[in-house]
């Protein structure tokens, strides 16, 4: 019943990619290295027949998790997976994506690619000669942690342990999720095989929901960041289970206009929607789609010329300024979108400054067209948001009436023309009365707009990280006016 | 007529010849560069015995590692799109799972080798016992029947993976042209949208062993066809979208798109009648208060989905999704609500796996459970939750009562090899109504209410309510009278499922596509819904554009 098999190649470049799934061992990697992805490149090369171009993206992937509920780690897992994109392409193109790294899988896709690169007519596959060549140069972002990847693994088995205690002793259930991963991205353009990226990267998050056993509170708390030692899941557990246990008994209050004091997590949930109307790229029903006018790149064809567009205006704020520097230590993103195709550098940018549009994300097209450049303008989905003096509590200490909300759930779109957005508060809302925080309320239904949130700032705290994992995002807490509650939830 | 995306086929061949390379009929892997002797072969070219074999290290492995209980997933899965962009993708994967001191272990990766087969079996024991000091846990998994070199596959008429991809670009070319020709002409005002069809497959092929000698093996095909029929009325400010029922999301082959081809003829016409005469009633805006209220069969099946299939999700009742996507308002105690009235009489539903066609369609579920359908909802009464193995044994004291049989719904389900297996949704229907209503006869014996049409569940994170949010009508006396804008339904699930007048009967049924997502990282993984049209009373109507 045992046929000897070999998963790999018996050619001596293959030999140390062999050792990647070995016995555990400190040093045997869980992601494949800058010379596993050369050795890879070559092999794909080598199998490559005719001329045309011709790219491989490798992206391997390891994550070490523990899942929790009701006070226990349910199950502890160790992933790993590879995902390699072969493009072959002669007038048209197309890719083939599998995972395994032997010669023969690999030659076979690349046989799959050419045979097919002219499928699909013009819509369906790209314009090979607009491919950019990817040998461009790209900042050095922080992205890698040596002591995040070496973490033991007994380290986060103990650690979800340690998180369940508190909640347990104080008779609350603990249901939560931490992973420590890591990742190897390469691109390779044979067109200038002596060019290639990579970039490792790790990632780590640790997130918890504390509730009560009769379902009459809920508390959340969670931090991501490339280095574990950038949050405390001890501390996260602290303030999951406080927020817990003073949201029990919530009652119920009417549905209006509330002054609004956000977190920084719910800030977080506008904030993000908001960059990401600035990234869409539809525009279906022409007329006044705001950001379609703001966005003169995502406009298809000429109907929007870039004068219509709300560049050099006022839009929200003017105490806001949104931007994203990718060496900053604490917004470390991978140095390049990895599209498959159209791989860009993310360049240092202020998409909004004191309140006034800077700039918009372009692709290479419309970078051609209008700009005159041979590059387009990617947006990380990271950022910055600028903040000030106040804190919470003195936010709370000068409201007279108002409401203090931990996070939101997710939303969705109700009118994408005025950007209005409906959602629930979740995981603690507490109100305040006369400068304190008087009950926990039951949770709303809202029908609210980034836009107005960020025209509606009373003031503004001290930004910080936010759990957003694979996209770190610094944004700070806000007390808002008017903000639209507009229905009861039973939902806790 | 040629089609714009094809080479004649005579032509193609010799391209492909010129290459160097087999036609895409059969994928054979030429061009075979030398591995120095050795011609073993690789990967998904293995055969199933080799397959088992590798299977059978692995729970070895982790037997001997020290589990009480392991079990094994090999996939071999393709996907192929062909619109709007081709694609086409391999993944080999293989994932343990290992039950040490009742706490589970998993480890995955996509090595089909003996000596990484052997380590991961190790490596998911590795990761049982990395739960630092904890009290020894109790895990029930209850019985299964014994299944020994099983096989099952999705019953398939047309492979799609056998079908040259020309052929299936040119029917489509054909078919889109006619209907394109069948659309009313776009003038300034009015533009008429003919989307491209869109077809996509997936395969997989799966083996499965388990430490109890349990072992299948299962090929499994799901196709995707879609198309949409779209009008935009811009002095109004209006559109109206149409998709064919007959058309989705299926565990079936190419004869998904074929063999309905006339009836999506047969839909055009009637939907291009439908949409002029609906964008020709004007338009108003919404009255809020309190209204009767029609959900078509697709909006039921948006509720279906969201209220029964996650809410009745045992584990997510239980806490154990809290920190993902919520709970529900089924919990947290299970007991104080199986046998409970939640609907009225006339409302029953059943979930499982065995329907033909259907996507959560299989022969076993992933530990080797045979699914059988089972009611969720019983006249009315909530009578069961969604389990696995282990959380059937969760419900003991409730099914002690009733018949005595303990016994896994069969709903543990893992999207391939290298994902977590996890409880999730199983196929739903909802219950046809006995008399022979369809959606036209609710309509015409509406005096005076509202139809929604294509609407979304806009639900709370324990679905305990939220906003019915879709294409709404005002309806007096029989017939639509105007476009309502900017409406929603706000509801109360429960409210909701209590005033369920009347249901579409047998002729009314129609199928949909829903996505069971639960999981850290999340995970994805479709069922499919049969529901009917429903009339609800007293629904409260609301503007949804409407501040505080």
């Amino acid at each position: 019943m045992s046929t000897e098999l070999r998963s790999l190649a018996g050619s001596d470049s293959a030999d140390h990619l062999r050792a990647w799934f070995g016995p555990e061992r400190d040093n045997v990697p869980r992601f494949l290295s800058r010379d596993d992805c050369v050795t890879l490149a070559h092999n794909v090369m080598r199998a490559v027949r005719g001329d045309g171009l011709s790219r491989v993206n490798i992206v391997s992937d390891w994550t070490g998790e523990v899942r929790w509920a009701r006070n226990r780690a349910y199950v502890t897992s160790d992933r790993r997976n590879h995902h390699i994109g072969i493009t072959r392409a002669y007038k048209r193109g197309i890719t083939v994506f599998l995972n395994q790294l032997d010669e023969i899988s690999l030659a076979d896709a690349v046989r799959r690619a050419e045979n097919t690169a002219g499928w699909g007519g013009a819509s369906s596959s790209f314009f090979a000669p607009s491919l950019p060549p990817v040998n461009f140069e790209y900042p050095e972002t922080h992205i890698w942690s040596e002591t995040t990847y070496a973490q033991p693994q007994n380290t986060r088995g103990a650690v979800a342990r340690s998180l369940t205690e508190a909640a347990e002793r104080n008779g609350m259930l603990s249901a939560g999720y931490l992973n420590v991963a890591a990742r190897g991205t390469a691109i390779v353009d044979f067109r200038d095989i002596s060019k290639f990226l990579y970039a490792p990267q790790t990632l780590a998050q640790c997130s918890m929901t504390v509730r009560d056993p009769n379902g009459l509170g809920s508390g959340w708390a969670g931090a991501s960041s490339y280095d574990w030692s950038q949050f405390s899941p001890e501390k996260l557990a602290a303030v999951a289970l406080e927020k817990c246990l003073k949201s029990r008994n919530p009652v119920a209050v009417e549905p209006g206009r509330y002054t609004v004091i956000l977190e920084p997590q719910a800030v977080y949930s506008f904030v993000n929607t908001f960059m990401s109307h600035m990234n869409r790229v539809d525009a279906e029903l022409p007329g006044a789609v705001f950001w379609s006018r703001m966005n003169a790149a995502n406009i298809q064809g000429d109907r929007y010329p870039v004068s219509l567009s709300k560049l050099d205006e006022r839009i929200i704020d003017d105490r806001v300024t949104i931007d994203h520097d990718p060496t900053d230590p604490a917004l470390g993103v991978l140095p390049f979108s990895d599209e498959v195709l159209y791989v860009e550098p993310f360049r240092k940018t202020t998409w909004v400054e004191r309140g006034v549009f800077q700039t918009f994300p372009y692709d290479r097209k419309y970078a051609l067209q209008q700009v005159h450049e041979n590059r387009g303008y990617p947006y990380s989905g990271s950022f910055r948001m600028s903040g000030g003096p106040t804190t919470v509590d003195e936010m709370i200490a000068t409201t007279k009436r108002g409401l203090l909300v931990t996070r939101f759930s997710e939303m969705y779109e109700v009118d994408g023309l005025s950007m209005l957005y409906s959602g629930l508060t979740r995981d603690g809302i507490w109100l305040i009365e006369n400068g304190k925080v008087s009950k926990s309320v039951k949770n709303f239904r809202f029908t609210e707009s980034p836009l107005f949130v960020l025209n509606q700032i009373e003031q503004l705290g001290v930004p910080m990280p936010v759990f957003s994992p694979g996209f770190p995002a610094i944004v700070p807490p806000l007390k808002v006016k008017d903000f639209s509650m507009t229905s009861l939830s039973d939902a806790v | 007529m040629t089609s714009q995306f094809t080479l004649p086929r005579r032509q193609f061949l010799e391209s492909c010849a010129m290459a160097g390379a087999a036609p895409l009929i059969r994928r054979i892997p030429l061009s075979r560069i030398p591995l120095h002797g050795d011609d073993a072969p690789v990967g998904c070219l293995l055969d199933v015995t080799t397959r088992q074999a590798l299977a059978l290290r692995a729970i070895d492995a982790a037997m001997a590692a020290g589990a009480r209980y392991a079990d094994v997933r090999l996939t071999y899965t393709r996907t192929r799109s062909l619109t709007p962009t081709f694609g086409e993708s391999e993944e080999l994967g293989i994932g343990v799972r290992a039950l040490v001191d009742g706490y589970w272990g998993f480890a995955s990766s996509p090595y089909w080798a003996p000596d990484a087969v052997s380590w991961l079996g190790q490596h998911a024991v590795t990761q049982a016992q990395a739960n630092g000091a904890r009290p020894v846990r109790v895990v029930e998994l209850g019985t299964i029947p014994k299944i020994v070199d099983g096989s099952w596959q999705t019953p398939v008429k047309i492979d799609p993976f056998e079908t040259p991809v020309e052929d299936i670009f040119d029917w489509m070319a054909e078919l889109n042209g006619w209907i394109g020709a069948k659309l009313p002409k776009s003038t300034e005002t009015v533009k008429w949208q003919n989307s491209i069809i869109l077809f996509s497959c997936w395969q997989q092929e799966q083996v499965f062993a388990s430490s109890e000698g349990n072992s299948y093996t299962q090929k499994c095909t799901q196709v995707e066809v879609e198309k949409e029929i779209k009008v935009q009325d811009l002095n109004k400010g209006v559109e109206i979208f149409r998709v064919p029922q007959v058309w989705g999301r299926a565990g079936m082959g190419v004869e998904l798109a074929y063999d309905n081809a006339d009836a999506v003829r047969a839909w055009v016409i009637q939907s291009v009648d439908e949409m002029q005469q609906l964008l020709s009633l004007p338009k108003k805006q919404v009255e809020p208060g309190r209204s009767d209220v029609i959900l078509d069969a697709r909006s039921m099946g948006s509720l279906v989905a969201n209220a029964f299939g996650d809410a009745t999700q045992l584990d997510r009742a239980l806490g154990y999704e809290a920190n993902a996507g919520g709970s529900s308002f089924l919990g947290p105690d299970p007991m104080k609500f199986l046998g409970t009235p939640l609907a009225m009489e006339r409302v029953s539903v059943i979930a499982g796996r065995s329907h033909p066609g259907d996507l959560a369609t299989v022969g076993w579920d992933a530990e080797g459970t045979p699914p059988r359908d089972f009611p969720l909802i019983e006249a009315g009464k909530f009578v069961d939750y969604q389990t696995t193995r282990e959380q059937a044994s969760w419900l003991a004291p409730y099914y002690g009562q009733r018949n005595g049989l303990v016994q896994s719904h069969a709903c543990l389900t893992a999207r391939s090899a290298l994902d977590l297996p996890m409880q999730h949704t199983p196929n739903i229907t909802l219950s046809p109504g006995q008399q022979n209503l369809q959606l036209p006869d609710l309509v015409a014996s509406m005096k005076k209410g509202i139809l929604m049409r294509n609407g979304k569940m806009h639900m709370d994170f324990q679905r305990t309510g939220g906003i019915a949010d879709g294409e709404m009508y005002e309806i007096k006396n029989g017939r639509p009278s105007a476009i309502l804008v900017s409406g929603g339904g706000l509801f109360k699930t429960t409210e909701l499922l209590k005033n369920i007048q009347s249901l579409g009967g047998v002729a009314s049924r129609e199928w949909c596509t829903a996505e069971s997502e639960k999981g850290e990282p999340s995970q994805s993984v479709p069922f499919t819904v049969w529901t009917v049209p429903a009339l609800v009373e007293q629904m409260a109507i609301i503007d949804v554009t409407k501040k505080a």
